[in-house]
């Protein structure tokens, strides 16, 4: 078990070090790409560099998934408060309603909206990472047992204390898997962003992909995947290591979700 | 006739059963009783092969199980389970008609099975029939439950703790309509139960067991005037005398005399009540005797305080 | 205050939603309802409905203020909602019919021949608040008011687009120049999202079982499985690319077959590896939802493995695993959009060509056949889970 363990820790530092060369030196990823593809005569995209472009998509996501968290918690939050209840329904429902939208179909209409660049990316990912975070928040305040709140209200604890020391605690799980949902989806959608203009990793993949370079595609294509299953992976071993993992997967909470 | 013949179960390391013998006889309802764990529904998993043993054998009319084809055994062998194991997707009267259908049975055929049987279990068919097992009360389901294991007609019937999940009142009542209904239908029943009280009711014998174990094979009047051991008097329980009024009939034991019975009384006891039952009258009142009446409220005899005694004792002194 | 019955009165009280719908909807009527194009790239110009008809202004405000009245009128709660909802609908179809007459004739007055009247903000803030007046009420109102009125406003568009009230339109202007390519993109964007589906529903439904009855399989399986899904999709599209071009080149017969680096092939191949996750998970989690003792029953009353299969598992599993295949299609339809990228066909084509072009009447033509589709497959996968499969109606 232990043997395996640490087989597993090697793994990970060298499958991290080779990502990070590929990233950051252009000499070992030349010879990645010249290795496979060998035909391809232009394998560096030289426009932008490929870390100015991970930090590009990382900004976009970073700030949306901040905002978008921030508000879908928010709006979570207030319409599970009795001043807020009348809003339950109708927020349940255009946020499912809204859910079936494609991602990209938001983005899409960003620019007639907003124009091209940064900013409307930005406020299109911000606007669909709001969803999985509200959802998950209703539903995980909602699932904490009536009873237990009743007893902490009967302990005398004001609603605020109710809030922040039952539901919450208790919902927490679920909102932190709503929230991983949200910047997993943000990192495929900002991926898209490129077609308005958004600078990124999508940059490279649709270079690549209008002059039919392979090699440029593939770079693009697997720093992308890279990000995005290092977050995931980040995430579950947040959520390992703040919650039990003994009480409850979050599997059933993820179950409409998208991926762009 | 089902047969165990030194029977042995290991579940991992753990041995479930250690040697289990008993018999049971046809056309009679036997109950497995004992505490928790102590190997009963182990017992009756083996009977339809849902369990393999480890050693001895099974028998069933004589053929070891083994030799049967497994489902084969199974649709001959009707099978009621505690929370009734209905199957969701489907309306009672698909419930009842599986094995049946299993059978290759048609269609109008098991509809008109499944609305006898509903009728002959107590339930009104044309309101239930068409319902869905989560439409149903615990007590309807497991009717419901029964009436599926019957609706093949099998000569055996295995019974886990069928009554296990309903109320108290409602469970007096499922056992006294299975009583009933087996007068009529004559099955080789297995009855699991942990209660003795539901096991003196039902049972035509029963088998005591204890950590795989079986501790005493008898008539329920037997086990109650004579358990075997310690464990087997510790079961039954201090009441045991009591227990056993409950398997003698007042009919049985009244006199036939009327002369010295108050017509005007008002306390009396069906013919047809346990002397359990009687007993219990005859202490609420101040005379040592009461009437015994039919089913139209006539009168048909007395039964006396001490005809009760004489029958408790003698009946624990045979 | 609302009961099942529909019988008592409701307070007198203006809810929270009818307010906010309302406050969504008068800012509509002071945003700009239309911008008006000369050319379809041309930014344009915005116009507002007060300043283009104060009759419509009122007409419209007047709309807005029945809520609110409604709200303080005694009536059965049933009704009410139902009048709610009405409204709601009125809203909904209501700026179609703005655009198809103050927009004309405004392009018209201005002489602006080949102008196009683009919907803008005022013109979705009345829709919106359109819609939130129906999801607040449709479901209190009278058993089929809902549906009803989703036919009444789906009839009152589709009449209005037959007669050629909605010519003006922009995106309507740009599928007008692009119908015949229009229907076969939509075709292809139908058949690359169902072949993706179909195979993921072939392999993952197998492979939901195979974790199922075999644990040591389950951990690789899921996580080879999930990690795919959380790959961006044009990564995962652009990670096809080399793979399949190496293949096609290789092996002529594949060339012959239509699979290529880029086009349908590895999009479809993209999109059945990005269906699988949903469909395999809720696979897998209905048979570990399974009762143990309806098993037991059923084993002891003589099904074979495969009668259980059969008769048990899989009709109790079922509304469960359409639940997946309802995920993993929504997503594919959205998905798509992203393969015409990579060169597949589908409704993606008219949106990165607007895109490109700059063009946002473009844009929203090619998106809302795409919006439309995703809500139509998730209604119709609702209504079959809902309806078709009594008994169990338990599993979302
Ligand atoms: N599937 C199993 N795996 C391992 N051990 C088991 C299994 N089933 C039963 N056992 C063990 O075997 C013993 C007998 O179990 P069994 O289910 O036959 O008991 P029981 O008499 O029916 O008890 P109860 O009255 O609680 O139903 C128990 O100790 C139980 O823990
Ligand atoms: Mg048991």
């Amino acid at each position: 078990m232990k043997a395996r363990s640490s087989l597993i820790v090697v793994t990970f530092i060298v499958l991290f070090l080779v990502f990070g060369s590929f990233v950051f030196s252009v000499s070992f990823r030349a010879t990645i790409l010249r290795v496979l593809f060998p035909a391809t005569r232009e394998l560096i995209y030289l426009r932008t560099g490929l870390p100015h472009m991970l930090g590009e998509h990382l900004s976009l996501v970073l700030l949306s998934s901040v905002l978008a968290s921030l508000a879908g918690f928010s709006l979570g939050v207030f319409v599970t408060r009795s001043c807020g209840r009348d809003f339950l329904p109708l927020v349940r429902g255009l946020s499912n309603f809204a859910q079936t939208f494609p991602p990209v179909a938001i983005l899409a209409l960003a620019f007639p909206v907003l124009g091209f660049g940064f900013r409307p990316t930005v406020a299109a990912l911000f606007a669909f990472g709001i969803l999985p975070v509200l959802n998950n928040t209703i539903e995980g305040i909602e699932s904490v047992d009536a009873g237990l709140i009743e007893a902490a209200q009967g302990q005398g604890m004001t609603p605020s204390q109710v809030l922040l020391q039952t539901e919450l605690p208790l919902a927490a799980r679920v909102i932190v898997a709503g929230i991983r949902t949200s910047v997993i989806i943000n990192i495929g959608t900002a991926t898209i962003g490129a077609t308005i203009g958004a600078g990124g990793l999508g940059t490279v993949i649709i270079a690549g992909l209008v002059r039919n370079n392979t090699a440029f595609v593939f770079t693009g294509a697997v720093t992308a995947a890279g990000v995005a299953l290092a977050t995931d992976w980040l995430f579950s071993r947040l959520e390992q290591v703040f919650f039990n993992p003994q009480d409850g997967g979050r599997s059933g909470h993820d179950s409409t979700r998208h991926s762009s | 006739m089902i047969e165990f013949d030194r029977v042995v179960k290991y579940y991992g390391t753990h041995r479930a059963l250690d040697g289990v013998t008993f018999t049971v006889p046809d056309g009679c309802v036997t109950v497995l009783i004992g505490p928790s764990g102590c190997g009963k529904s182990t017992s009756l998993k083996l009977v339809n092969r849902l369990l393999e043993p480890d050693d001895g054998y099974v028998r069933v009319d004589g053929r070891p199980v083994k030799s049967f084809a497994v489902e084969e055994l199974r649709r001959g062998i009707g099978y009621v389970i505690q929370s009734a194991g209905l199957l969701p997707h489907m309306t009672v009267q698909d419930n009842i008609g599986l094995v049946p259908r299993l059978l290759g049975r048609d269609k109008t055929w098991r509809r008109t099975r499944a609305l006898d049987l509903l009728e002959l279990i107590g339930l009104d068919p044309h309101s239930y029939a068409r319902k869905y097992p989560s439409q149903l009360s615990g007590g309807e389901a497991q009717r419901v439950g029964v009436a599926r294991a019957l609706a093949a007609n099998p000569p055996v019937l295995l019974m886990d703790e069928p009554f296990g999940a309903v109320d108290p009142l409602n469970r007096e009542t499922l056992q006294n309509e299975f009583i009933s209904l087996q007068r009529k239908l004559k099955k080789t029943v297995i009855f699991v139960t942990h209660d003795l009280d539901e096991a003196v009711r039902v049972a035509d014998r029963i088998v005591l067991m204890q950590d795989g174990l079986v501790i005493q094979e008898a008539a329920p009047e037997e086990l109650l005037g004579h358990p075997s051991n310690a464990f087997a008097r510790e079961f039954v329980g201090t009441d045991r005398a009591l227990k056993r009024l409950g398997r003698f009939s007042v009919s049985d034991y009244m006199s036939q005399d009327t002369s010295r019975v108050e017509s005007e009384d008002h306390t009396s006891v069906p013919a047809s009540a346990t002397l359990r039952e009687a007993l219990s009258r005859i202490l609420a009142v101040p005379s040592d005797q009461i009437p015994v009446r039919d089913a139209q409220n006539r009168i048909l005899g007395s039964i006396s305080l001490e005809a009760i005694r004489r029958a408790g004792y003698g009946g624990a002194s045979t | 205050m609302v009961t099942d019955s529909g019988a008592t009165v409701e307070s007198w009280l203006v809810r929270k939603p009818v307010v906010f719908a309302v406050i969504i909807g008068a800012t509509g009527v002071f945003l700009p309802l239309f911008t008006i194009r000369e050319h379809r790239l041309d930014g344009g110009t915005g116009l507002s409905l007060l300043s283009a008809s104060v009759p419509y202004s009122v007409f419209l405000t007047a709309c807005l203020m029945v809520p609110v009245v409604i709200s303080l009128v005694r009536m059965p709660a049933r009704v009410r909602a139902g009048f709610l909802a009405g409204i709601g609908s009125v809203l909904i179809v209501l700026p179609w019919l703005l655009a198809a007459t103050i927009g004309s004739s405004v392009l018209v007055e201005r002489e602006l021949g080949l102008g196009r009247v683009a919907p803008a903000g005022g013109f979705w803030f009345l829709i919106l608040s359109g819609i939130i007046l129906f999801s607040e009420f449709s479901r209190a109102a009278q058993g089929w008011t809902g549906t009803l009125l989703v036919v009444a406003i789906s009839l009152c568009l589709f009449v209005m687009f037959w007669l050629g009230l909605l010519e003006d339109i922009a995106f309507i202007r740009e599928y007008r120049v692009r119908e015949e390519r229009f229907f076969s993109e939509l075709i292809a964007h139908l058949r690359i999202a169902a072949m993706a589906v179909g195979s993921a529903v072939l392999v993952g439904v197998p492979a939901g079982i195979a974790s199922y009855r075999y644990p040591v399989v389950r951990k690789p399986v899921f996580s080879v499985v999930s990690g795919l899904q959380t790959i961006p999709s044009l990564a995962l599209f652009g990670l096809m690319i080399a793979p399949l071009a190496f293949l096609s080149q290789r092996y002529p017969f594949l060339r012959q077959l239509g699979i290529r680096g880029i086009g349908n092939a590895p999009a479809i191949i993209a999109l059945f590896l990005y269906s699988l996750l949903p469909i395999l998970r809720n696979t897998y989690t209905s048979l570990s939802v399974m009762d143990p003792a309806v098993i037991e029953a059923g084993k002891g009353m003589g099904m074979t493995q495969k009668q259980l299969l059969f008769m048990l598992e899989i009709p109790v599993a079922l509304p469960i695993i359409l639940s997946g295949i309802r995920v993993a299609s929504v997503q594919t339809v959205g998905n798509t959009t992203v393969a015409a990228l990579i060169g597949a066909g589908g409704l993606g084509n008219f949106v990165f060509q607007g895109l490109g072009q700059a063009a946002p009447d473009l844009i929203v033509m090619g998106v809302i056949p795409i919006v439309v589709l995703a809500i139509v497959i998730d209604r119709v996968f609702g209504f079959f889970i809902g309806r078709a499969i009594p008994g169990v109606r338990t599993v979302e």
